[in-house]
């Protein structure tokens, strides 16, 4: 007999890790509309290969297939596009549904100034901080989703952390010029 | 030196993934110590401030579409077509990709790096990924999963058994680490192309010792607590330029 694919015990198990698909997907790809590309295309890869999953965490199994997906998409992305950062858009929106959060000027530019720091990052760092920081993965988890050892996840990881700390020490304006090889 | 220890670990500590004990020593140490305390509040701030900077919402059309699209794939596509150690398989493709794409971070000083990893291993609960004290077991582990075949030696005969294996990252490259023991001490022995990072000579840092040489194209680095003339004895033993005093 022909399984019928659980669709239901599918969307039940995986549709509450949308936003942390997304997040991986948007901050590895840059943009707003190739992170949706890439998470719809993962979840119907994950949907059909639902029934083969065995692993410890679905979350885990999920971002590991958007991850191949946003680098796909990222495959074939022209290479004279550079996508157009929409994270300011996104936030003017967010501030928009919360203006308490975002209440003073000097706020926004810092949180703006860290996006910036995290977009500028090397991608086996950005997604290290965003699995761990935004979505709270266990280095268990985020070994899983990286297909890499946990000593490996802790190495990146303590970088990243320090490649950002570094980037947010400099001043905000760029000092291009001063000697900078 | 405490200080030198602890720091390494505070990321752990904030991340929940140091052992009980090793998790009581540092909220002990951080209640004695204003440095390393300001230290793990920085963390902890650095944290937060990602958090809120960067938790981006998907657009509010995202999950209806998608479960539409799943529903309507549905009755198109036979089941199971994606296999899974198919996706798993793309996905270390994918990760090798990612880095070939995107590039890699200048290099820094090994000697920092080699401790650092040293120390959150060996405060980590479950540390190695292949115990075996045969060396027929641990060099054929790390064939399978690392680009290059690292030097695996026994020196049980010269008082240092093999314990096992694992895998970590120096100058962001996949390194080899073979594990060794003394007493109640462990030793790592760290193994890379020397083409990504020069090995330190011999070196202190964080309150461990470090001896490091180039072999046949390898960087190779002995990290442990263990002390500096013991350390060199098991150096002589790897590097087969002198016999264990023992062997007469």
């Amino acid at each position: 007999m022909l399984s019928r694919r659980p669709t239901a015990r599918f969307e039940a198990e995986m549709l509450p890790h949308l936003p942390a698909a997304w997040r991986l997907a948007r901050w590895l790809t840059g943009s707003a509309t190739d992170a949706d590309d890439a998470v719809q295309e993962a979840m119907l890869k994950a949907c059909h290969a639902f029934d083969q999953w065995r692993g410890i965490s679905a979350r885990a199994w999920l971002l590991a297939i958007v991850r191949t997906a946003a680098i796909d998409v990222l495959r074939r992305r022209p290479a004279n596009l550079v996508p157009f950062d929409q994270a300011e858009t996104e936030m003017a929106r967010l501030a928009a549904q919360q203006p308490d959060a975002l209440a003073t000027l000097a706020a926004r530019r810092e949180l703006a100034r860290v996006r910036t720091a995290l977009a500028g990052l090397p991608a086996h760092q950005r997604e290290v901080l965003v699995l761990r920081e935004l979505e709270g993965l266990s280095y268990r988890e985020i070994a899983e989703a990286l297909a890499v050892p946990e000593g490996t996840v802790m190495s990146r990881l303590s970088r990243a952390r320090d490649a950002l700390a570094a980037q947010l020490r400099e001043p905000p304006v760029s000092r291009r010029g001063e000697g900078e090889a | 030196m405490i200080c030198e220890t602890i720091r390494p670990l505070l990321p752990l500590l904030q991340d929940g993934e140091l052992a009980p004990p090793e998790a009581a020593q540092v909220a002990r140490h951080l209640q004695e110590c204003p440095a390393c305390a300001q230290e793990a509040a920085r963390l902890a701030r650095g944290t937060a401030l990602l958090r809120q900077a960067a938790m981006l919402d998907p657009p509010p059309g995202l999950r209806q579409r998608i479960q539409a699209a799943i529903r309507a794939d549905r009755s198109r596509i036979p089941a199971g077509r994606l296999a899974w150690p198919a996706a798993m398989a793309a996905g270390v493709v994918a990760g090798a990709m990612l880095m070939q794409l995107l590039g890699t971070a200048p290099r820094t000083d090994a000697t920092a790096e080699l401790a650092a990893a040293h120390l959150r291993w060996l405060a980590q609960a479950a540390p190695i990924q292949v115990a075996s004290a045969d060396q027929h077991t641990v060099k054929p582990w790390f064939s399978g999963r690392i680009g290059f075949a690292p030097p695996v030696r026994d020196a049980a005969d010269a008082g240092f058994p093999l314990i096992g294996g694992r895998l970590d990252e120096i100058a962001e490259r996949p390194a080899a680490v073979v594990l060794y023991a003394r007493r109640q001490h462990r030793i790592a022995l760290f193994v890379w192309p020397a083409r990504d990072a020069p090995p330190p000579a011999i070196a202190t840092a964080r309150g461990l010792n470090l001896i490091g040489w180039i072999q046949d194209g390898f960087a190779l680095a002995l990290v442990s607590d263990l002390n500096v003339g013991e350390l060199q004895t098991l150096a002589q033993r790897l590097r087969g330029a002198g016999r264990p005093a023992s062997a007469q």
